[in-house]
């Protein structure tokens, strides 16, 4: 009997997988080069806020400036585990007013009051100045990488395809293939859509070293959340309060929520963008880094 | 009569900040506190050993309906929970008829009126763990017709019930503007010996009517009626109240120290 394309069956099955594997290659090799840019110049000193988004991203920022305004006494924790503004306060940058803007009218919890700050142009310069020096990749970069990343396993799907189509019409057995066909669009659905992490190497590097000389003070809470805030009684009033849930001093990775520079909050595939979920880990890593402070809630 | 010495109001919303403040005593506002369990500040606050009193705003003791007896079974767990050296009420009511004004509205000074606050008064007092003082309040209208003057008024009441007295400086100070009264008049009617405790609060001037917020400083004006007082009697105790608005920690703390200088000026 004449074998579609010359091949047999089983050939063909072989082939595919081999064609598979190499789809797979091309993806690690392009996702991995998104977080391997060439650094042009050496990474400059960075303030706590560029430190803070490294680590934690847009909602590591925003705890550090509630760090900032809680030890200012411009804000003022109670033991339910909400924020709220002092009288007369002033934010002295855009975020503070922000945070202050959030708990003017009442009191809040801190997941809230960041969950409620989708994003400032202040955090967007930050995370531009950060990825002008390849130390994160910027959103649309991280999604045009996601893409370009799964195009093999494209090409391989519609190979496949046609195959199984001609095959089908020669009423010839497919089971197999639609087996791997299967398969195979799970992976693009599955890889499409995990994140990339934020960091380059270079941010990992640069975090490294921030690590190394930071030890106290706000420092901490750009590095692991205010989990870490210096003072024991609002530390300990935010992160036991209630069902109120600050950051657990994760530093893993994390990644972008589609499209914007917010810290997306565990899964791949939260849809909204800055939404965390009940558990409530309020600045985690996705992509695989997992999710430091979700649990309980 | 036990002294307190200079205390805060303690609000859920600020109970860091009251538990960093250099206070001898708290108050909590009964009806705003669970018991079962009692937040963890005041219990912070008990271990220390801090006095806390429980003070409530809903029993209504002027008014013809009987008092609620789940409001005084409240106020009396609250009392209990904090092991509380005293109780307060206002000498107000809230509502009648079974509606409920959410103020408190001041009691007729008549006779008929006073034997009902005193019924009332000696009704609650029995379901209570711990002595009651009772508040005079700021009133933005008087009844015609009255019999007495608020000190004769309060005076009588004190005698007859046996209860303390609760002074609010800011009260007096409001009526004296908004209805006229004269606080000197005022204190020189009250039985002096029978303040338990004295509360101060922040207000504001609008339109020639002073408004008693709780949400403001404390004027200078208010803080002089506190001299009247401290000046003719040293109160056992005298309590910031602040229930709005929370300034920074700093600025209660000089409001404290405020008022703290006005009670020691006259020791």
């Amino acid at each position: 009997m004449e074998h579609p394309w010359g091949i047999s069956g089983p050939e063909f099955l072989w082939l595919y997988a081999a064609g598979l594997a190499v789809a797979l290659a091309w993806l690690i090799v392009t996702r991995t080069r998104a977080r391997r840019p060439r650094q042009i110049e050496p990474t400059p000193p960075l303030d706590l806020e560029s430190v803070a988004f490294l680590s934690g991203g847009s909602r590591r920022v925003i705890e550090l400036a509630i760090g900032r305004l809680l030890e200012a006494g411009a804000l003022r924790a109670n033991r339910s585990g909400t924020i709220s503004a002092v009288k007369g306060s002033q934010g002295n940058d855009p975020v503070e007013a922000a945070v202050l803007g959030a708990v003017a009218a009442r009191s809040r919890q801190v997941r809230t009051v960041i969950s409620s700050i989708r994003s400032s142009e202040r955090i967007e310069r930050i995370a531009d100045e950060l990825a002008a020096h390849q130390l994160v990749v910027t959103p649309r970069v991280a999604a045009s990488a996601r893409r370009k990343a799964v195009l093999g396993l494209v090409l391989v799907l519609v190979i496949g395809a046609v195959r199984f189509v001609n095959g089908a019409v020669k009423s010839l057995p497919v089971s197999y293939l639609a087996f791997e066909l299967i398969a195979t669009l799970a992976l693009i659905v599955i890889l499409l859509k995990r994140p990339i992490r934020a960091r380059t190497v270079h941010g990992d590097r640069a975090l490294e070293s921030a690590r190394t000389t930071i030890a106290d003070g706000l420092g901490l809470v750009a590095l692991f959340g205010l989990a870490m805030f210096p003072n024991e009684a609002v530390r300990s009033a935010l992160s036991a309060g209630g069902k109120a849930r600050v950051s657990s001093g994760s530093s893993s990775s994390w990644s972008y929520a589609p499209g914007v520079y917010i810290a997306s909050c565990g899964g791949s595939t939260s849809s909204g963008g800055s939404s965390c979920g009940s558990s409530g880990g309020s600045s985690c890593g996705g992509g695989g880094g997992g999710c430091g402070g979700g649990g309980g809630g | 009569m036990n002294r307190l010495g200079v205390g805060v109001g303690w609000r859920a919303e600020i109970d860091l900040t009251v538990e960093g403040l250099a206070v001898d005593f708290v108050e909590v506002l009964a009806e705003n506190v669970p018991t079962d369990p009692l937040p963890e500040s005041l219990r912070v606050l008990r271990g220390r050993g801090l006095p806390v009193v429980a003070h409530a705003v809903s029993l209504s003791l002027g008014g013809t309906d009987p008092v609620d007896p789940k409001r005084v079974a409240h106020l009396a767990a609250v009392a209990d929970a904090v092991s509380a050296p005293l109780v307060s009420e206002h000498v107000a009511f809230t509502g009648a008829g079974g509606l409920d004004s959410g103020h408190l509205l001041p009691v007729p000074r008549t006779r008929e009126a006073l034997d009902v606050l005193v019924a009332n008064v000696r009704a609650v007092r029995q379901d209570l763990p711990a002595p009651l003082a009772l508040e005079n309040i700021a009133a933005l209208l008087d009844w015609p017709d009255s019999d007495l003057t608020e000190g004769q008024f309060l005076a009588e009441l004190v005698d007859r019930t046996d209860c303390d007295l609760l002074i609010d400086v800011a009260n007096l100070y409001a009526n004296s503007v908004n209805l006229a009264t004269d606080a000197a008049r005022f204190l020189d009617e009250i039985p002096l010996e029978r303040i338990a405790y004295v509360h101060v609060a922040g207000g504001v001037h609008h339109d020639g009517v002073y408004h008693d917020t709780h949400a403001h400083a404390v004027t200078p004006e208010v803080l002089d009626v506190l001299d009247q007082l401290c000046a003719r009697v040293t109160p056992p105790g005298v309590l910031l109240e602040r229930d709005d608005d929370y300034p920074a920690d700093t600025e209660l703390a000089g409001e404290l120290s405020a008022i703290r200088e006005i009670v020691e000026r006259h020791v």
